[in-house]
């Protein structure tokens, strides 16, 4: 063949099949056909190729298969309504609304950091920044919802910076995912802690949500996580410090979506002295006793 | 386009061995890992002996055949791009005066390279990191492979154009 039209005829494929590709990665029906088209064409090749059928023993797999399936199934929802229980009586959650929900898909972004789609969304009541903790602590926020799911940007993600208080002290400081403009390189999957005020962090603080206006996005009191290393002192305003979050963002699995509550009624301005004089926390303590 | 034997057989080749090795040899126990990469012989063995650009179009299409074998890969038409790579590095080891058993060899190792190192820049764009050691045995099966299969493809190839058939 002429060099001149086959090069034409290159140019043109490699064209189609850049768009294709393309076409695949938007999530155009396209593609899906083409699959389609594939599996039918080659699929019954596959299958006669990998031996014809045998009965009894095909029929044993077959139910063999269907078996493991089935027990793969209890033990999975076994595990479900276990972490569900330790989830519900767990400390992040105590004192809040919550709707509980199951990870039903998950992303890695090409940026940096993890996204998670929830099986909950608008109907449960979940709300654009409502908090999402697990049974250890802070699993990241509700960024975007629909009727029936929602995404949860996870702790850790580029661009998320999380108010907290460190230590028994409570000095205030930010948690951030490290950034290459970071002095101190990090292990793979802790977070940055610096300090907002003067201070100094000691390996194994605990390191807790400041909590927002109205608990969003985030509600306060919630384990972020523990600092494992305290940066050196290089002169600069505030100290910095690696914090190794509780939540494994690969393994979450069940979680809980707080539901905030805005505060409606104002707050009464109350007199100093008797029990008595305090209408509204004196059944809160005795319930809680 | 003439339909012609040595079309045929080619196309027929690269079927065969797509399936062969998305199918049969998995199941003839061929660890995962250790599977020659069959089409790229196939491809290499073509280009070889005609140069760069029919190297990337038949490596093209042959990848787009690699790709609708089931399980249908994803994203769809990453194959036949790092495949037409390697059919264009394959190829560009062609030279007319010399028919050497070493110089396909070499232009298949390097055509293998080419596809290793595609793979490795997928997975890298996909997932951040990848280990380095794990294609390194398809690439070693497809070399040793190749070494057997290479002398009959060329031979055939050559067999078939001198018969008018190609």
């Amino acid at each position: 063949m002429d060099p001149t039209p086959q090069r034409r005829v290159l140019a043109g494929l490699v064209v189609a099949t850049l768009a294709l590709l393309g076409a695949d990665l938007a999530g155009s029906g396209v593609s899906a056909a083409v699959r389609d088209a594939g599996g039918a064409v080659l699929g019954p090749v596959q299958r006669a190729l990998s031996g014809a059928p045998r009965d009894e023993i095909t029929a044993l797999e077959a139910q063999n298969v269907l078996l493991r399936a089935t027990v793969a199934d209890q033990q999975r929802r076994l595990v479900e309504r276990e972490r569900l229980a330790e989830l519900v009586g767990g400390e992040p959650v105590a004192g809040h609304r919550f709707v509980a929900a199951r990870v039903v898909a998950s992303d890695v972004s090409p940026v940096g950091g993890r996204s998670l789609t929830l099986d909950v969304g608008d109907r449960d009541g979940v709300t654009i920044d409502s908090t999402v903790v697990t049974a250890d602590g802070l699993a990241g926020r509700v960024v975007a919802v629909s009727p029936w799911t929602c995404d949860v940007q996870v702790l850790g993600s580029t661009g998320s910076v999380i108010g907290v208080r460190v230590g028994p002290a409570g000095t205030l400081a930010t948690v951030s995912s490290p950034t290459s403009t970071d002095r101190e390189s990090r292990p793979r999957g802790s977070l940055t802690l610096s300090f907002v005020q003067p201070g100094t962090p000691v390996v194994g603080d605990t390191v807790t949500t400041l909590g927002s206006v109205d608990e969003r996005p985030y509600a306060a009191d919630i384990v972020v996580g523990t600092v494992t290393a305290v940066d050196p002192d290089r002169g600069q305003l505030t100290r910095t410090a690696t914090v190794r979050p509780v939540v494994d963002p690969d393994a979450i699995e069940v979680v809980a979506v707080l539901v905030p509550r805005a505060r409606v009624a104002s707050r009464p301005a109350v007199p100093a002295g008797g029990a008595a004089s305090l209408p509204e926390v004196a059944p809160v303590k005795g319930a809680a006793s | 386009m003439r339909v012609t034997l040595l079309g045929l057989s080619r196309t027929a080749y690269v079927v065969v061995a797509a399936l062969l090795s998305a199918t049969l040899l998995p199941r003839l126990g061929v660890p995962g890992q250790w599977v020659p990469d069959l089409v790229l012989i196939g491809v290499v063995a073509t280009a070889v002996l005609r140069g760069p650009v029919h190297g990337a179009l038949v490596g093209l299409v042959a990848g787009w055949v690699v790709e609708l074998v089931p399980p249908v890969g994803s994203p769809l038409g990453l194959t036949p791009l790092v495949l037409m790579l390697g059919g264009l590095a394959g190829g560009l080891f062609q030279r007319v005066s010399s028919r050497t058993l070493g110089r396909a060899m070499l232009a298949l190792a390097a055509a293998g390279v080419v596809v290793l190192l595609g793979r490795y820049a997928s997975t890298i764009a996909a997932e951040g990191s990848v280990s380095a050691s794990e294609g390194l045995g398809r690439l070693a099966s497809t070399v040793a492979v190749g070494l057997l299969a290479l002398p009959v493809l060329l031979a055939a190839d050559r067999a078939l154009v001198r018969r008018r058939l190609g």
